[in-house]
């Protein structure tokens, strides 16, 4: 229907005197703009020069009555192009540029795929100008084609431009073309022709031969020299046989019932799941012969692909291969954003397992530990408790492997235990910066086999379970003071790991801590008791103890008439300050037993920032901050009181913020320098001395506690249960794309010599992405992105390596096949000319034998014996033919002076096309 | 002054007690001078907007004590920090020494790789110089940070201090994000404006101080 408005719409008289000429002059008049008028000639194309260099096109649009054009000048940049400009001279009377690449035979067969550029291969032609409607319209009409040609020749004329020119009509999809050059003599024309059917005389080499002649030598019936043929012969290769794609399925035999090798657990996959690379193509080709030399007919050829001088090969790549860790990486990011609950996901599983929270877990203990005998004594080793009588989505033989990995001391030969626990603290490895966990530690494997689960396991579901057990394996460990393990010591690391990493690291002070707590309680001897009928005795030898080294100090004799003043008498001692001598009384002055500094994860401490920022900015505001913060100088000015009876706020400050003592002239009493407090903290009231005046001696292990283990535990558990599952996969997240990256970066291939610098740049998004304590799951999708691109082209080169080289490392493979990963056509290089050449027949080979087979699928057994396969041709029939033929011949009449003579002929099963270049000597005819 | 705030930055002020962070921060806020300024427990926060180049960026600095004791304490609150002033006092060498301890825990506690960092010699109002400028030039080309001199109590240098700071934050690309994109966006910079700072001095290996003396630091020699 279109098409017939189309027709109507642009079916103009163009013959109108008037607005042909306008278009013409028009035509002339861009022609001119371009300075194109002019007879330059380069130096000859070099071999690969129009795949190589760089095409440049300059477009106008222009008008023939109210239909619209576009001009076009299209021409190849060669790199001399200034230094021949000076001989233009001396070239008067040679041929014009475009007849002498149309001879030039070292660009033959070129595929280029930009627009118009075929007219490159058709015609050998390095620069032209090309006239086609602006819009993708048809232009079928005869008499329209006719004017249009005539046109752009009456242009051409009247500009004196060489450079060929053409019009595109028929479809535009035809890439159909006509044209025509004039100048120094000679007018050539560009005919073509384009079938869908092929005529048999077409079909070989001899016929075009014959038609190529009869065109040249219509008319004048002169004997032709023999024309030279190139030929080139296509074939397709897409079906591998297993022998050429020999990547397998990761081994995840353990997922599905096998409680084999822990070792494949802490691995991600890495590969394609089908071949990545989608087709082969072979070009053989024979350059310039005598036509004399070769035949090509129905009933023989000599153009045997094995026999052809030149090969060149080009990979298609299938366009997005599935990537096993970009797949495993994306799905992850996907459960991101589940809001479902563990209960949601787990329904009665966890009802059971959490109904009655503390009372049932330790009834899962004992059933644990009559399981698991090694775990009786479990006050030194861990356990894993393996309880359910409801199944939960993950089944028992694959669940209790994965736990064993993540908690290997629960055993008691561990198959694989953590590293040292101070590797989990070094930090200048190559992961540097990037804030989630160290390699193969605690967080690490729970990534990994969390991304197993969510994968192979059972998606949602089978995450939450995992998640499940893993936390009551943690409750309990907390319960039966058994440190986690793969965590490493010392408080959360906000500043280089994740935050699932500081929530473990707070419950393993929380364990440390109870543990230290609850082993002092064995051990009163050890620490002071309140209670005043302690045996006083003690007391008196701790403090001779301490006071032992001055010996004549009047202290000690104060001390022990004070023996019964409790509220007095110094506790908490952790050492005696070398110099330092209390003011008022002369004593030493002890450094104080203080309390140990608050662990606390990212989140407290963004929490609590929070609250000091909520307080406001004035004078107020710094004062309630003051106060917020002087919960800890309280607890040490306590524990300083206690250790130093008699001690003033001068002495605490002395020791505490030494530089608001100010030094004076002249020695006091005890032989120390006079000195002063700061005038700040002489300012009546200022927190220093409010505090002071507010603080009791109180040593720090009576205190009220700063850090809460029990409290801080729960808290730290609690939120590990009430998470959502997209909550839980954005805690591991970070981890498991920092894993992802590692296992990027173990692939070894040759052929990618950049990949490091890539795994760096991927790495730096990696670090920036796990900084903010809000993750930002667009950031991650654009690591896992990034990591499956550069799986696929690893993929991709694994798979060209096998098909091609197979063992062969060497430069020169490498270097083909990195040209072959650019999808570009490839010539096979004289150093695995042998090698390669034999790899792809073989290929070929066994593909026409599988495809036999196929066929005569009812003949098993024949299709199985050797002598089958010598009835199958090593090679298939070429999926396309192509032939240049060239000669210099007299047109249109004996006694003209010879020219270029061209024919470009491409043949597949129905297409045909031919694009002749005919030339004409216009003086002698 | 009603303009759109561009982006938040956090900045913190380091270093020993007693070389006048406080008053620095009180003076830049406030522009106030307290003889009796109290010594912070802990730490301290305020905040002020300032427009730069047709920016307005919001400034939420945080000040902290000092003392040996709270160092347990404060490092944690260097998590995120775009910027920091490392201070000591001019008329006291020991601050002045113990700048490299400062500045390792700053590299140690904070996670941002490239917090932009300034040095600042405070109390320069006072006679009884210990460090000289040249000193602490030295110190800052060393350690790849700006370098400016101050005075709370004439208030020379405070404003050009803060400012200078902020205009190389602002020039990190990656250091800060645009408030509308702070959940979502990509690396996008905002509608900022970049130019080279004028008077502040990034003092890298290859430094050379052609002309020390144009820069505003200098005229509170
Ligand atoms: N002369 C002079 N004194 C200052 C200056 N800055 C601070 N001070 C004084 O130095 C003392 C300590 O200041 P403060 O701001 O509390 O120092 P901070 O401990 O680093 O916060 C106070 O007594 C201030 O008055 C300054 O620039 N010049
Ligand atoms: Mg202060």
């Amino acid at each position: 229907m279109n098409n017939i408005e189309i027709e109507d719409t642009y079916h103009h008289d163009f013959t109108t005197a008037s607005e042909w000429e306008v278009f013409i002059a028009r035509l002339e008049e861009i022609i001119r703009e371009w300075k194109l008028p002019r007879s330059k000639i380069c130096s000859p194309l070099k071999k690969g020069d129009f795949i190589n260099l760089s095409w440049e096109a300059t477009s106008e649009n222009v008008h023939f009555a109210d239909v619209e054009f576009s001009l076009k000048h299209i021409n190849l940049i060669t790199p001399s192009d200034e230094a021949i400009q000076s001989s233009i001279e001396e070239c008067e009377d040679k041929r014009s540029q475009c007849l002498m690449d149309a001879l030039n035979s070292t660009n033959d067969f070129a595929s280029l795929d930009q627009e118009h550029l075929n007219l490159a291969k058709y015609y050998g032609i390095r620069e032209f100008i090309i006239l086609s409607p602006a819009k993708e319209v048809a232009i079928t009409d005869e008499t329209r084609i006719k004017i249009l040609l005539s046109s752009i020749t009456i242009a051409s004329n009247n500009s004196n431009c060489e450079v060929p020119m053409f019009v595109q009509v028929q479809e535009p999809w035809q890439s159909f073309y006509l044209g025509v050059s004039e100048g120094r003599g000679v007018c050539s024309h560009f005919d073509m022709v384009h079938l869908k059917k092929v005529p048999p005389y077409c079909k070989f080499l001899n016929g075009l031969l014959t038609l190529f002649k009869q065109k040249i030598t219509e008319g004048c019936g002169i004997r032709l020299d023999p024309a030279m043929v190139s030929a080139r012969f296509t074939y397709l290769l897409k079906d591998w046989t297993s022998s050429t794609w020999t990547q397998d399925p990761p081994d995840f035999d353990f997922m599905h019932g096998e409680t084999l090798g822990v070792a494949e657990l802490g691995k991600l996959p890495f590969g394609a799941t089908f071949d990545p690379v989608g087709e082969l193509i072979l070009f053989t080709t024979w350059p310039e012969m005598p036509e004399n030399v070769v035949v090509d007919s129905e009933s023989y050829t000599d153009l045997e692909p094995q026999q052809a001088p030149e090969w060149s090969v080009q990979v298609k790549m299938t366009s997005s291969p599935a990537c096993l860790l970009g797949e495993y990486l994306i799905d992850f990011i996907h459960l991101c954003s589940n809001q479902k609950t563990l209960f949601e996901l787990l329904g009665d599983f966890v009802s059971y397992t959490e109904g009655d929270g503390q009372n049932l877990s330790s009834a899962f203990n004992a059933l644990t530990e009559s399981r698991v005998p090694a775990l009786s004594t479990v006050v030194s080793k861990a356990a894993i408790k393996k309880t359910k009588p409801v199944e939960g989505p993950i089944s028992e033989d694959i669940l209790l492997p994965i736990l064993y990995f993540l908690f290997p001391d629960a055993e008691d030969n561990p198959k694989q235990p953590y590293a040292n626990a101070n590797a989990y603290n070094v930090e200048d490895d190559q992961w540097k910066g990037v804030k989630t966990a160290a390699v193969d530690s605690l967080v690490w494997r729970l990534s990994i086999v969390a991304a197993h689960c969510a994968h192979n396991l059972g998606g949602a579901p089978a995450l939450a379970h995992l998640w499940h057990e893993f936390v009551q394996e943690i409750r309990f460990r907390w319960e039966r003071n058994i440190l986690i393990p793969g965590i490493g010591s010392g408080f959360p690391d906000s500043v280089r790991t994740c935050l699932l990493h500081q929530k473990l690291q707070m419950l393993n002070c929380c364990i440390e801590r109870k543990k230290v707590n609850e082993e002092s309680l064995y051990k009163p001897q050890s620490m002071d008791i309140d209670d005043p009928d302690s045996d006083s005795d003690e007391e008196f030898f701790e403090c001779t103890n301490e006071d032992s080294t001055e010996s004549e100090d009047t202290g000690i004799k104060r001390q022990r008439k004070m023996k019964h003043s409790l509220w007095n008498r110094p506790t908490g001692r952790l050492a005696k300050h070398p110099v330092l001598k209390l003011l008022k009384t002369g004593g030493s002055l002890y450094l104080p037993v203080t309390q140990e500094p608050v662990p606390k994860t990212e989140d407290q401490l963004e929490e609590d920032a929070e609250v000091m920022m909520q307080l406001g900015t004035d004078q107020r505001a710094s004062e309630m901050r003051a106060r917020l913060m002087s919960a800890s100088l309280l607890s040490d000015m306590e524990s300083f009181k206690a250790a130093n009876p008699g001690a003033v706020l001068e002495d605490f400050i002395r020791w505490y913020s030494p530089r608001d003592w100010i030094e004076e002239e002249g020695l006091d009493e005890w032989g120390q320098k006079n000195g002063h407090l700061s005038p700040r903290m002489m300012i009546p009231n200022n927190p220093w001395s409010n505090a002071w005046t507010s603080s009791q001696p109180v040593p720090a292990h009576r205190q009220k506690r700063l850090f809460d283990d029990t409290r801080e535990a729960e808290k730290a558990i609690h939120y590990l249960t009430s998470q959502r599952l997209g909550q839980i996969a954005q805690l591991l997240l970070p981890v498991l794309m920092h894993a992802g990256l590692s296992t990027l970066n173990s692939q070894k291939q040759e052929a990618l010599s950049n990949l490091p610098d890539v795994v760096q740049s991927i790495l730096s998004k990696l670090q920036y992405a796990t900084k903010p304590i809000h993750q930002k799951i667009k950031s991650y999708e654009e690591i896992a992105h990034d990591i499956e691109g550069i799986e696929a082209l690893v993929a991709q080169a694994n798979s060209l390596q096998r098909k091609l080289g197979g063992l062969n490392q060497t430069k020169e493979f490498t270097g083909f096949l990195v040209q072959l990963m650019r999808e570009k056509e490839v010539p096979v290089p004289d150093a695995l000319w042998e090698y390669v050449r034999s790899r792809i027949t073989s290929m070929f080979y066994e593909a026409q034998k599988a495809a036999h087979m196929m066929t005569s699928v009812k003949n098993i057994s024949d299709a199985d014996s050797p002598r089958d396969g010598g009835n199958v041709g090593k090679f298939p029939a070429p999926f396309c033919k192509e032939f240049i033929l060239r000669a210099i011949a007299p047109r249109p009449s004996g006694t003209s002076t010879p020219h270029p003579q061209r024919l470009y002929a491409s043949l597949k099963r129905d297409h045909l096309r031919l694009a002749g270049l005919f030339s004409e000597d216009t003086i002698f005819f | 002054m009603d303009q759109e705030v561009l982006t938040t930055l956090k900045l913190l002020m380091i270093g020993e007690t007693n070389v006048g962070k406080s008053s620095i921060l009180l003076r830049f806020t406030e522009d106030e001078f307290n003889e009796n300024m109290q010594s912070t427990v802990g730490m301290d926060y305020k905040t002020k907007q300032i427009t730069i180049d047709g920016n307005t960026v919001k400034l939420a600095i945080w000040d902290t004590a000092g003392q040996e004791r709270f160092r347990t304490l404060t490092p944690s609150y260097y998590r995120d920090g775009q910027g920091a002033i490392l201070m000591f006092d001019v008329t006291d060498r020991h601050t002045f020494t113990k700048l490299e301890t400062w500045l390792n825990e700053l590299n140690t506690y904070c996670n941002k790789i490239d917090i932009v960092k300034m040095v600042v010699g405070n109390k320069n109002d006072l006679p009884n110089r210990e460090v000289s400028m040249e000193e602490g030039l030295e110190f800052a080309r060393r350690h790849q940070t700006l370098y400016i001199e101050s005075s709370a109590k004439t208030a020379d240098g405070v404003r050009c201090c803060f400012e200078e700071l902020v205009e190389k934050i602002i020039q990190t690309p990656g250091l800060w994000e645009a408030n509308s994109t702070r959940m979502y966006g990509g690396d996008s910079l905002g509608g900022t404006r970049h130019r080279l700072g004028k008077r502040g001095v990034q003092l890298t290996d290859d430094y050379e101080p052609q002309n020390p003396y144009s820069n505003c630091y200098c005229s509170l020699v």
